[in-house]
């Protein structure tokens, strides 16, 4: 008779599992406040833990990575030298381009835009379980002034957002990832692009009209309208192939990044409010 | 006493595996240490026993991974169970079983999360990588399971009333 009761117990303690792990689920999915506290608690807690692990294991993954991936790297170092001449040649170029530019500006009575406020951060090693592709997480927090959905940078583009932000590090959702989805101008278009999960690019399916005069290399930026979280004019990438969707309503458009969100060392977090831009003046910096 | 002993254990494996384990990670896979302690407490613990303490497990993975909360915590409490459900359907004398069990079980546990990841809207990792990262975490997990056996067979040593199944009694006896 004991059996068949322990039995009865067993199947009650899993369907309470099933169902107090869906409940949770939902409650993450809708942003229920005490839960991202309760995670936000648990990271600070652990942090100095996390970071007295990274001391003691860097000299060990180091020697681990040196002896397993020495061709990647030798292979790395060589497409890195080409890169940095290619780069070299563009900066010349650019000084030029920059100087035309200036000079059109004065002509038109017209100011340089401003920068936008940036704060540097580096991206922190050792991520915790093994599904965490298209998220990094950086070593700035609420302390320094960082918040939810704040535009993540390096000096080619964006790379991503703040997904969450604790009071000494912080989540950033890479601009690759699928789950990210953000609003882009190109060629005066305005569509929707979605991140691919590939490293480098990006896919606009709506927004931009099947007649829409979108040509390979044209740039885009993120597009500063109300609805969006980022401030305007940040480079994302240029256009690397066109076509249609698959309902041929809207053109198809490939998005090459310009900043690659792989082996990431340093970004900068830009610290305006979401859907703040400098015109909005100093209440728009974040503090 | 049993939840004490259980609490500090699972408080000690989330610290290896926040600190070491999130950095040594050969072949780009990380060992899951919540993920062992799930399914030895299972096996030596039995079927219930494995279910609260993976539900727990999974949770305080929850507390620092990003994926959806709640998610580790239902997959792991549901390995403990099935692993201490299936442990008493073989012989628990036998060496291999633990190992072998706790191996099997790790990769089915990394298959279901990495699904249910895509059902839950990250479809990115429903790919072939996910058959690589299952294969790696089970191999980790075979070598993780002596420690961590060791560490619950302490754990259920000196409570009166929790091991109630067989496989407990065979391993506290």
């Amino acid at each position: 008779m004991a059996a068949p009761q322990q039995s009865g117990r067993r199947r009650i303690t899993l369907g309470l599992i099933f169902l107090a792990s869906a409940t949770l689920i939902t409650l993450d999915f809708q942003d229920f406040g005490p839960l991202g506290t309760i995670q936000t608690g648990a990271r600070e807690v652990l942090a100095p833990i996390r970071e007295g692990g990274e001391r003691i294991a860097s000299p060990v993954t180091g020697l681990w990575d040196g002896a397993t991936n020495y061709d990647e790297l030798e292979a790395e170092n060589i497409e890195l030298r080409g890169e940095i001449d290619r780069l070299r040649g563009d900066l010349v170029r650019s000084g030029v381009d920059r100087a035309d530019y200036e000079a059109l500006l004065t002509l038109n009575g017209l100011e340089l835009p401003q920068g936008y406020p940036l704060l540097l951060a580096r991206v922190k090693t050792g991520e915790v379980g093994n599904f965490t592709a298209g998220v990094v997480e950086i070593d700035v927090g609420t302390r320094e002034g960082v918040e939810k959905d704040m535009a993540v940078v390096t000096a080619a583009g964006l790379v991503g957002r703040i997904e969450q932000a604790d009071r000494t590090s912080a989540t950033v959702r890479l601009v690759s990832s699928r789950d990210f989805v953000i609003g882009v101008e190109v060629a005066g278009e305005v569509g929707l692009a979605r991140g691919e999960g590939s490293s480098d690019e990006l896919v606009i399916e709506q927004g931009i009209g099947i007649r829409a005069q979108v040509s390979v290399g044209d740039p885009v930026t993120t597009t500063g309208s109300e609805r969006s979280l980022f401030p305007p004019n940040l480079v994302i990438g240029t256009v690397a192939r066109t076509g249609v969707t698959e309902d041929a309503s809207n053109r198809r458009v490939i998005v090459e990044l310009a900043a690659n969100p792989v082996d990431l060392r340093f970004v900068n977090v830009v610290l305006l409010e979401p859907g703040a831009t400098v015109e909005d003046g100093p209440e728009g910096i974040a503090r | 006493m049993i939840r004490f002993k259980a609490a500090i254990a699972l408080f000690g494996l989330l610290c290896l595996q926040v600190s070491i384990f999130a950095h040594f990670r050969p072949f780009g896979v990380s060992p899951d240490a919540l993920l062992a302690a799930a399914l030895v407490g299972g096996i030596v613990g039995g079927g219930e026993f494995g279910a609260r303490h993976g539900f727990a497990a999974g949770l305080v993975l929850d507390l620092v991974i990003p994926g959806p909360f709640g998610l580790a915590a239902g997959v792991y409490g549901t390995m403990g169970y099935g692993s201490g459900l299936f442990s008493r359907s073989v012989d628990s004398q036998d060496p291999r079983v633990v190992p072998v069990l706790s191996g099997l079980s790790a990769f089915v546990a990394m298959i279901i999360y990495g699904l249910a990841l895509g059902v839950l809207g990250s479809e990115q990792f429903v790919e072939w990588r996910l058959v690589w990262v299952a294969f790696a975490v089970s191999v980790y997990s075979v070598v993780l399971v002596f420690p961590v056996q060791a560490l619950y067979t302490w754990v259920l040593r000196d409570d009166k009333r929790a091991p109630r199944t067989e496989s407990a009694r065979t391993v506290v006896n």
